[in-house]
C-alpha cells in the first residue's frame, strides 16, 4: 500500500513492509554494524515510529533486501515493530542502488572510517570496481587521499574483528587496530583496553603496543604464559586499579614498569644516574641532563640565573662539587 | 648453503655473449629460459612485490649493467649526515639480491626484488676498475662485492669469481675482497690470485647461525671453506658482524674465537672487523613480521645518532672489547676494526684518542696484504 502520492525514484513505490518480509541477515550492502545503533536513534524511533522511509529491493526468494536505513531496520527489530515504511526500488542495477544510497548516506552525515571502509570494500568486492577507479574516484568522493595506501588500509580496516571495529569508534587509532588485528585476541582486548582508559594518543597507542609485544614475546620464549599474567607479574595489573592515583600518574608508572621490563640494562643505568644526580645535590636553578639513552660523551649543564650575583653563586658552588666521587661516576655512566 | 637453483632465468639480450651468461646457462641446463630487450623495467615493476610471499626469488635475471659499477662504500655516510668511523671501502655492484635468509639481513628492507640479478656484463666492469686503478696509481683500493649480494653465493652458476681475481691479480695498488656467508670456494682455489683476493666470512655462533642466518652455510662449513682458502694461500678475513647479543653470548663468541684462530693460521688472518647488530626502525618492524620466532627484534635495540638502531651503548662497548681482548688474545698479529661504529664507541673501544681517518685505515690494512 502506498503512503505517500507521489514517487521520489522512478519505478519505486512506498509502502509499510512488514518486517518478517524483509531478509535480515543479508547486509551485503549495509555500511553500518549493528552494534553501531546510536541510543538516541533508538529513542527517536521509540516514540516517533521511523520517518524516513528505508530503501528496499525485492529479491528473487521473495523477501526484501535493505539497500539504505540499516540502522533503522536494526532499530526497528530491537524495538519489535510489525512493519517498517519502505521505498520499494524496481530497478535491477544493484549497483547503481548501492551508489545511489552511499550518496545519500555520504551528503546527510561525515560517514566514519569505518563506514567509508565497508563502502570501498563493497565496490571492490562485490562489485568488482577496479582499484583504478577506487582510487581516483571513489577515495576524493569520500574525502579521502587518493593513494593506494589509503584504499589498502580502509580495505582492512572493514574486516577488522568487531572488538577492534568498536575500538575504533572509541579511540583506538587505525593504524594500532590493523596492527593489533594479526595478533592474539587476550593481546587485543588488553591493549584496547588500556589505549581506551587512558585515552593515549597515536604515537603512545603505537609504542605502548611496540613494547606490549615484545616483552611478551620475549615471555613467551620463556615459558607460555598468558597475556594477563604478564601483565600482573609486570606488577601493572595492581597499578591499573589503584584508585588513590589520577589516570596520568597511573600510567606513567605503568609506561616505567613496561620500560624496566623491555630495557633492563638502560633502565638500571638510568636508576644509577638519577641516584647519582640527586646525591650531587645540585642548586635548584641548575639542571643536569645526560644525552638521549646515554649516546653521546658528554653531560648537559644548563641553568637559569636572573641577576650575576646569582651566577657567582651558582658557580662557586657547581666548583665546590665538581671534584666529587659522584662526577666522576657520571661520567663514567656515558 | 642451500643450493641457488632458480626455476626460470631471464637473460637480456645484451649480455648473450657474456662468459657469465654462457657459465650460467651451462650450468642450469633444466632451467626456463627467457630472452628478454631490457631488464630494468620489469625489476622495477617488480618492486612492488610483497616481501613475506614465500616462492621469491625463483628466478634469476642476467642484465647489463647500465652504469657504473664502482663506488665508494656508502657505510660511512649516514642518513642524518653524520659520518661513522670508516674504513676507505669500495664497493662493485657485480649483483643484487641474496637467495639466504638472514633474519637481520638489511636487504629485505632495501632491495624488496623478487628475483636475483647478476650484472653478467664483467667486461664493462673489469674496464671500468682498470681505468680507476691505472689513472690513480698512487691511491690504494681495497674493493668489495658483497654490498648488494653475497659474493661467492651464486658463484658456482656465475662463475665471476674467475675474471675477478685474475684482473686483480695485475695490480698492486688494489685489493679485492670477497664477503661471503657461504661455502662456494671450488672456482678460487686454483686460481692464480698472487695475494691480491682477501676471501672473508661473516661469521657468528653456531647458535646464532642455526636461529637467524637460514638457508646460510653452517658455521662448521664456513669454517671449513676458510682452510682451503687458506691453504690456497689466500688471505682469509673474518667480519665478527653482527654481534648478537643474548645470554650466552660471552661463552659461544669466545669459543668461536679460539676455534677460527685454531684451525686458521694466524698469520692467514692480516685483518678481521667488529659490528654490533644495527637496523633501521622499519627492518625491526619487517624482522618481526617475517621472522616471528627471532629474538634479534626483541634485544635492547635503541636510536642512535645516526637514526639506525643499536645495542644500548653499554652493551655494545662490552661486546665489542671483550671481542677484541679474545681476539689479541688469539691472534696478536691481526688487526681489528670497527665500522659502523661512532667515534665516541670506537674511542672506549679501542682506548685511543682519536680514531684513524678513513684513509689512514683502509691503507693501513692494505698493507696487511
Ligand atoms: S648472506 Fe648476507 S646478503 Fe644474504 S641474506 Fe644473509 S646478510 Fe643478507
Amino acid at each position: 500500500m502506498a503512503l505517500h502520492p507521489y514517487d521520489p525514484v522512478a519505478g519505486a513505490a512506498l509502502r509499510n513492509v512488514p518486517l518478517a518480509e524483509v531478509d535480515s541477515k543479508d547486509r551485503s550492502l549495509a555500511l553500518s554494524r549493528p552494534w553501531q545503533l546510536r541510543p538516541s536513534l533508538l529513542a527517536s524511533i521509540a516514540s516517533h515510529g521511523i520517518l524516513t522511509p528505508l530503501r528496499l529491493r525485492p529479491k528473487q526468494n521473495g523477501l526484501m533486501q535493505v539497500v539504505h536505513g540499516f540502522r533503522r531496520f536494526e532499530a526497528a527489530r530491537r524495538l519489535g515493530l510489525p512493519s517498517i515504511p519502505g521505498l520499494v526500488l524496481a530497478s535491477r542495477n544493484l549497483l547503481k542502488l548501492f551508489l545511489q544510497a552511499l550518496e545519500e548516506g555520504r551528503t546527510a552525515r561525515t560517514l566514519s572510517s569505518l563506514e567509508n571502509a565497508a563502502a570501498l570494500r563493497t565496490l571492490k568486492y562485490r562489485f568488482n570496481v577496479p582499484e583504478k577507479r577506487l582510487i581516483e574516484e571513489f577515495l576524493p568522493l569520500l574525502d579521502l587521499k587518493e593513494n593506494r595506501r589509503t584504499l589498502r588500509l580502509h580495505l582492512d580496516l572493514a574486516v577488522l574483528p568487531d572488538a577492534l571495529q568498536q575500538a575504533l569508534e572509541r579511540g583506538l587509532e587505525n593504524e594500532t587496530a590493523l596492527r593489533l588485528s594479526g595478533r592474539p585476541e587476550d593481546f587485543q582486548s588488553l591493549c584496547c583496553r588500556l589505549i581506551l582508559s587512558f585515552q593515549l594518543g597515536k604515537n603512545r597507542q603505537k609504542k605502548l603496543v611496540e613494547m606490549l609485544d615484545e616483552i611478551l614475546a620475549a615471555a613467551s620464549k620463556q615459558e607460555v604464559q598468558s597475556v594477563e599474567e604478564v601483565w600482573r607479574e609486570l606488577g601493572c595489573a595492581a597499578l591499573e586499579n589503584r584508585a588513590d592515583l589520577t589516570p596520568a600518574d597511573r600510567w606513567k608508572r605503568i609506561l616505567a614498569l613496561l620500560r624496566q621490563a623491555r630495557y633492563p640494562a638502560l633502565s638500571r643505568h638510568q636508576a644509577r644516574f638519577d641516584e647519582l644526580k640527586a646525591a650531587l645535590k645540585l642548586p635548584p636553578p641548575v639542571r643536569l641532563q645526560a644525552p638521549r639513552y646515554f649516546e653521546g660523551s658528554s653531560l648537559e649543564i644548563s641553568m637559569t640565573v636572573r641577576e650575576a650575583r646569582q651566577l657567582d653563586g651558582l658557580a662557586r658552588e657547581l666548583k665546590r662539587i665538581s671534584g666529587s666521587q659522584e662526577w666522576e661516576e657520571l661520567f663514567r655512566l656515558l | 648453503m642451500q643450493p641457488y637453483k632458480p626455476e626460470k632465468v631471464f637473460v637480456e639480450r645484451a649480455v648473450a655473449e657474456s662468459v657469465i651468461t654462457r657459465n650460467v646457462l651451462g650450468n642450469l641446463p633444466m632451467a626456463q629460459v627467457e630472452w628478454i630487450d631490457e631488464a630494468g623495467q620489469m625489476v622495477d615493476k617488480s618492486r612492488r612485490w610483497n616481501p613475506s610471499i614465500a616462492r621469491a626469488k625463483q628466478s634469476l635475471v642476467l642484465a647489463r649493467h647500465p652504469g657504473r659499477f664502482f663506488k665508494p662504500c656508502p657505510a660511512g655516510t649516514t642518513k642524518t649526515g653524520r659520518r661513522n668511523v670508516c674504513c676507505n671501502y669500495f664497493v662493485v655492484n657485480f649483483a643484487s639480491n641474496c637467495h639466504m635468509e638472514c633474519s637481520y639481513c638489511y636487504l629485505q628492507a632495501y632491495l624488496n626484488l623478487p628475483y636475483m640479478v647478476v650484472h653478467a656484463n664483467v667486461e664493462d666492469l673489469l674496464d671500468e676498475l682498470g681505468q680507476v686503478f691505472s689513472s690513480n696509481p698512487r691511491s690504494h683500493y681495497r674493493v668489495g662485492t658483497g654490498e648488494l649480494a653475497d659474493s661467492l653465493a651464486l658463484d658456482s652458476l656465475t662463475g665471476y669469481s674467475r675474471p675477478l681475481v685474475e684482473f686483480f691479480a695485475g695490480f698492486t695498488n688494489a685489493a679485492l675482497e670477497f664477503k661471503t656467508k657461504s661455502n662456494c670456494v671450488e672456482n678460487l682455489l686454483q686460481l692464480d690470485h698472487r695475494g691480491r683476493t682477501v676471501v672473508s666470512w661473516s661469521i657468528n655462533p653456531p647458535t646464532v647461525v642455526q636461529a637467524e642466518e637460514h638457508k646460510t652455510a653452517s658455521f662448521e662449513q664456513r669454517l671449513a671453506a676458510a682452510e682451503k682458502c687458506s691453504a690456497a694461500g689466500y688471505p682469509i678475513v673474518f667480519h665478527f658482524d653482527p654481534l648478537i647479543h643474548y645470554p650466552e653470548w660471552e661463552k659461544d663468541y669466545r669459543s668461536l674465537v679460539e676455534e677460527i684462530f685454531q684451525r686458521i693460521p694466524p698469520r692467514s688472518v692480516p685483518w678481521v672487523s667488529l659490528g654490533a647488530l644495527r637496523m633501521p626502525p622499519r627492518l625491526k618492524a619487517l624482522v618481526r613480521e617475517r621472522f616471528p620466532r627471532s629474538g634479534l627484534p626483541l634485544g635492547e635495540l635503541l636510536p642512535t645518532e645516526d637514526g639506525k638502531l643499536r645495542y644500548f651503548k653499554p652493551i655494545r662497548v662490552e661486546m665489542l672489547s671483550k671481542m677484541r681482548a679474545w681476539i689479541t688474545a688469539a691472534s696478536p698479529q691481526t688487526r681489528i676494526y670497527s665500522c659502523m661504529e661512532n667515534t665516541d664507541v670506537w674511542q672506549k673501544v679501542f682506548q685511543s684518542q682519536q680514531p684513524p681517518s678513513e684513509v689512514e685505515l683502509g691503507d693501513s690494512l692494505l698493507q696487511l696484504l
